[in-house]
């Protein structure tokens, strides 16, 4: 599973998230995985949010 | 002994002869017994280190010699300070299992060789990943203001401990905002100093790119003291004035009506016409919380994979979800970052101080667990720290200043300045309380704090 793509996806779907998981040696309840998943999510959308200053056009300058 | 007199008082206290360091020890134990049951401000008292070090100050006082200058000063430290024979728990239960620290961080050596005295350890979020002090182990610190209120976090003890008068200083970690968060929320200076300004040995590691130890205290010259001490260093008086302006977009934008009256106040008072506009600051702020889940859920995951069950549950699945992010994010956040960092140092070369919130609000209710930012709710665990975590991200010093509003709930301003400059914060921050806008308001405690 391409790490980088599901969280162009807005964060990873349970069952993705599920085998990432177990791909990394973590082992949580369903209750975690579900709330992992909407951390996962609001990660997402951070990520989405600095996307502003990788802007080349973005000013540098403050205002 | 009244605790309302600063450190600086009592120690002047203590070389006048009216009061003995084991007699203010014995009645901050007291104190604490009477007063922390409700707060759940200390993991751990340190009873048989201080009363042995109180004696030693009295002992010196006998003998006509100096204990220092923060004699008799009564202090406590955030549970991921390393404290000689105790193991560090960073607010973890199974931590207390971990060997035993055999030196005390340089920090607390450094307030004790200059006659303070060790009191306890505080409560704190787990590993310091949050804004709340809420710790399934150790339980939730609450606000001496109203304790149906959170005290913030992760230095919540720190802050509470100091804001009741159970200690006059106190020592917290701050990577995002975990000690102007809760200086904000309990009503009490803390100063995040510049980045490296204080060593870091001995204080358990979060991120360290942004992690600094700092001082919380109800008196300001208190804070400046104990500061200058851990730094080893003594600041100069700044003279004349101030380039100072507000902070608007990101901060004005996600601060509430107590918020943004605190800085208009503020603003007034020294000045500051000019509304400036870091207009990467959201991104600056998003750059910190992706550094943050993607190292820390690295810095931990060994852990987790051996057993995740040993924590907390709001930290283990934020540590989960921090280790899934791939490299190509943290890439992109650091370039974020770097950006925003640019951006942000070529305005302070046009101004020697920015103020903004500490805090979006004042203090939510732990049963809500939830506060309104620009018109969402959001969880007040991850976004207390929305005004702070830009600046963290700088290396950038600032300090949280209670504003002076008896009756109401605190909240505190944030004062911001360049790498280094902490004089600028203190002389800033003493023009304040020299105009009565700044300072603190004692919490009632049902009259048993005072």
């Amino acid at each position: 599973m391409d790490r980088l793509a599901i969280f162009k996806a807005g964060g990873p779907a349970l069952g993705d998230l599920t085998e990432e998981l177990d791909a990394l040696g973590v082992c949580l309840s369903s209750e975690d995985l579900e709330k992992t998943a909407e951390n996962a999510g609001l990660l997402a959308r951070h990520w989405a949010a600095l996307q502003l200053a990788l802007n080349p056009a973005a000013p540098d300058a403050a205002k | 002994m009244n605790l309302q007199l600063s450190a600086i008082a009592t120690g002047a206290a203590l070389r006048a002869g009216t009061v003995k360091a084991r007699g203010l020890v014995e009645d901050a134990f007291a104190r604490i017994k009477a007063v922390d049951p409700a707060l759940n401000s200390f993991t751990r008292i340190f009873t048989v280190r201080a009363l042995a070090k109180a004696e030693a100050v009295d002992r010196a006082l006998a003998a006509g010699e100096d204990p220092g200058p923060l004699a008799g000063a009564l202090f406590a430290v955030k549970d991921l300070f390393d404290v000689e024979g105790f193991a560090t728990t960073a607010g973890n239960l199974y931590r207390e299992g971990a060997p035993k620290a055999t030196q005390d961080a340089i920090v607390i050596a450094r307030l004790e060789a200059a006659g303070a005295i060790l009191i306890g350890a505080t409560n704190m979020d787990e590993f310091a990943y949050g804004f709340s002090t809420e710790n399934a182990h150790f339980g939730t610190t609450r606000n001496p203001h109203d304790l149906e209120r959170l005290a913030g976090g992760s230095s919540g003890g720190s802050a509470a401990s100091v804001a009741a008068g159970l200690v006059h200083l106190s020592l917290g970690s701050d990577t995002n905002g975990s000690i102007r968060v809760p200086a904000s929320l309990c009503g009490i200076y803390g100063l995040r100093p510049t980045h490296g300004a204080l060593p870091e040995e001995g204080v358990f590691p979060f991120i360290e790119r942004m992690d600094v130890a700092g001082p919380f205290a109800r008196s300001l010259d208190d804070l400046q003291l104990a500061f200058e001490i851990m730094a080893g260093v003594q600041r100069r008086p700044v003279a004349g004035p101030l380039r100072t302006a507000r902070l608007a977009g990101w901060f004005r934008d996600n601060a509430g009506p107590d918020a943004r009256e605190a800085v208009d106040l503020t603003c007034d008072a020294l000045g500051a016409a000019t509304d400036l506009d870091l207009t990467l600051a959201g991104a600056g702020r998003s750059a910190a919380f992706l550094i943050t889940a993607y190292e820390g859920g690295r810095r931990h995951l060994a852990e987790m994979r051996r057993d995740a069950s040993a924590f907390d549950p709001a930290t283990r699945v934020r540590f989960a979800a921090g280790a899934l992010l791939p490299d190509d994010i943290y890439a992109d956040a650091e370039a974020a970052a770097a950006r925003f960092i640019a951006q942000f140092e070529a305005a302070m070369m046009d101004y020697d101080l920015l103020i903004a919130p500490s805090t979006p609000t004042i203090a939510p209710r732990i049963a809500d667990g939830a506060i309104e930012v620009n018109g969402q709710i959001v969880s007040a665990r991850a976004n207390l720290g929305i005004c702070t975590q830009p600046i963290s991200i700088t290396g950038a010093p600032a300090l949280s200043l209670p504003i002076r509003r008896p009756g109401r709930l605190p909240i505190g301003v944030q004062l911001i300045v360049a790498r280094g400059r902490e004089d600028v914060l203190f002389a800033a921050a003493k023009r304040l309380e020299d105009m009565g806008i700044a300072g603190c308001d004692w919490p009632e405690l049902d009259g048993k704090a005072a």
